[in-house]
């Protein structure tokens, strides 16, 4: 083997030698790096490891003060809830009820709200609307239009009773027992009746507290919402306006 | 709750009103309203929705046929019957249309409320 001028010529031993040198130096570099990197994630899994205390901390203080809240409060017993979310569920139904009547247009709609009331709202699978066209004059039906909903055996004598106290009336004299009646009242006259029948099976055989809040509801609002709507359907959107105008003008005439 | 839009199928206009009072409380509802079951597969043919509350006694397509034609769709949501029918019977036709709940009227608000997000997911 020919040597380069005025280099030594190394041995093959001497070679290998230096080449081991060579990978050592290699291998104790990319040591040195991954050591940095590594120092580097660790400076940021301490940094992160200490907010993590910090969120532990809040988090076993907030604990704490739940458990003392939880020790001191006073929490509402399951019957008063029951009870809170029945108001709310009765106070729901009655809004409807109020809402829809409102805004009935016709007489014949604001009679079909309260079949519907009565129908979806209450509970009532069987029952009829009675109303007395004029004083001493025989009752008239006028609802519901759908046989499979009427009264089969109608004691006439509660519907007349209704009418003739003004207050609510049941078989025995028993509130909520079925058949009742509710009495339609228009300033304070009965002037028709709601008869009880049946109610839907998984309401009962008695009148809870949804369908004695909705039945009073209708009895004091129903016939005065069917006059109010007829009158509001006989008379063209003209004559609502100038309902409305001339009232505008005598309020502003008032002292 | 994210976003859902929910079918209420139900003729009567108050009890309409009455479940959409008992769900305002829920964020991210959107109600859309159909009164019988045709009406409703014409609203479905426009809108996806995430959940159908539905009447069983309606005029034009009741309840039952309407989940007739729903059986037959590939994808369908999921079902809340809410009926005055409280019988056994009713209750098993349709379950074997696998509806998610069945919930009977006169609707106690909170119940319904509960229903639609314990299916939805709060």
């Amino acid at each position: 083997m020919a040597a380069d001028e005025g280099e030594p010529a190394l041995s093959s031993s001497a070679e290998a030698a230096l080449a081991a040198l060579q990978r050592s130096v290699a291998a104790i570099e990319e040591f040195v790096e991954r050591t940095s990197r590594q120092a580097l994630v660790i400076a940021s899994l301490e940094s992160e490891l200490g907010r993590a205390r910090e969120q532990h901390r809040y988090l076993e203080q907030e604990l704490a003060r739940l458990r003392v809240e939880l020790t001191n409060g006073d929490p509402m017993p399951a019957a008063e809830r029951d009870a809170l979310v029945e108001d709310q569920n009765i106070f729901a139904h009655m809004f409807v009820t109020s809402d829809r009547l409102a805004h009935a247009s016709s007489a014949s709609e604001a009679l079909d709200i309260g079949v519907e009331v009565l129908h979806n709202l209450a509970g009532v699978h069987r029952y009829a609307v009675w109303l007395v066209p004029a004083p001493g004059a025989p009752l008239r039906m006028v609802a519901p239009s759908e046989a499979r909903f009427r009264g089969a055996a109608a004691d006439r004598a509660i519907v007349l009773r209704a009418i003739a106290t003004g207050r609510p009336t049941s078989t025995g004299g028993e509130p909520g027992a079925l058949p009742g009646a509710f009495p339609l009242l228009l300033d304070g006259i009965a002037v028709g009746a709601i008869e009880l029948v049946e109610l839907v099976p998984q309401v009962g055989a008695r009148l809870g507290r949804l369908q004695d809040e909705l039945l009073q509801f209708l009895s004091e609002r129903l016939a005065l919402s069917i006059c109010q709507a007829d009158a509001r359907g006989r008379a063209d959107d003209r004559g609502w306006i100038g309902a409305i105008a001339g009232f505008a003008l005598i309020a502003e005439e008032q002292p | 709750m994210t976003a859902h839009t929910v079918l209420v199928i139900e003729d009567s206009p108050t009890m309409r009103q009455l479940m959409s009072l008992a769900l305002r409380r829920l964020p991210g509802l959107s109600l859309v309203a159909a009164s019988n079951g045709a009406e409703a597969l014409e609203r479905m043919a426009e809108v996806e929705f995430d959940l159908i509350l539905l009447d069983l006694n309606m005029p034009v397509m009741g309840g039952f046929t309407f989940l007739e034609h729903l059986a037959t769709r590939a994808t369908r949501p999921p079902v809340i019957v809410i009926t005055t029918e409280g019988d056994a019977a009713d209750r098993e036709r349709a379950a074997s249309f696998g509806v998610a709940a069945y919930v009977t009227k006169p609707l106690r608000a909170n119940d319904l409320a509960s229903a639609v997000t314990k299916i939805l997911g709060a």
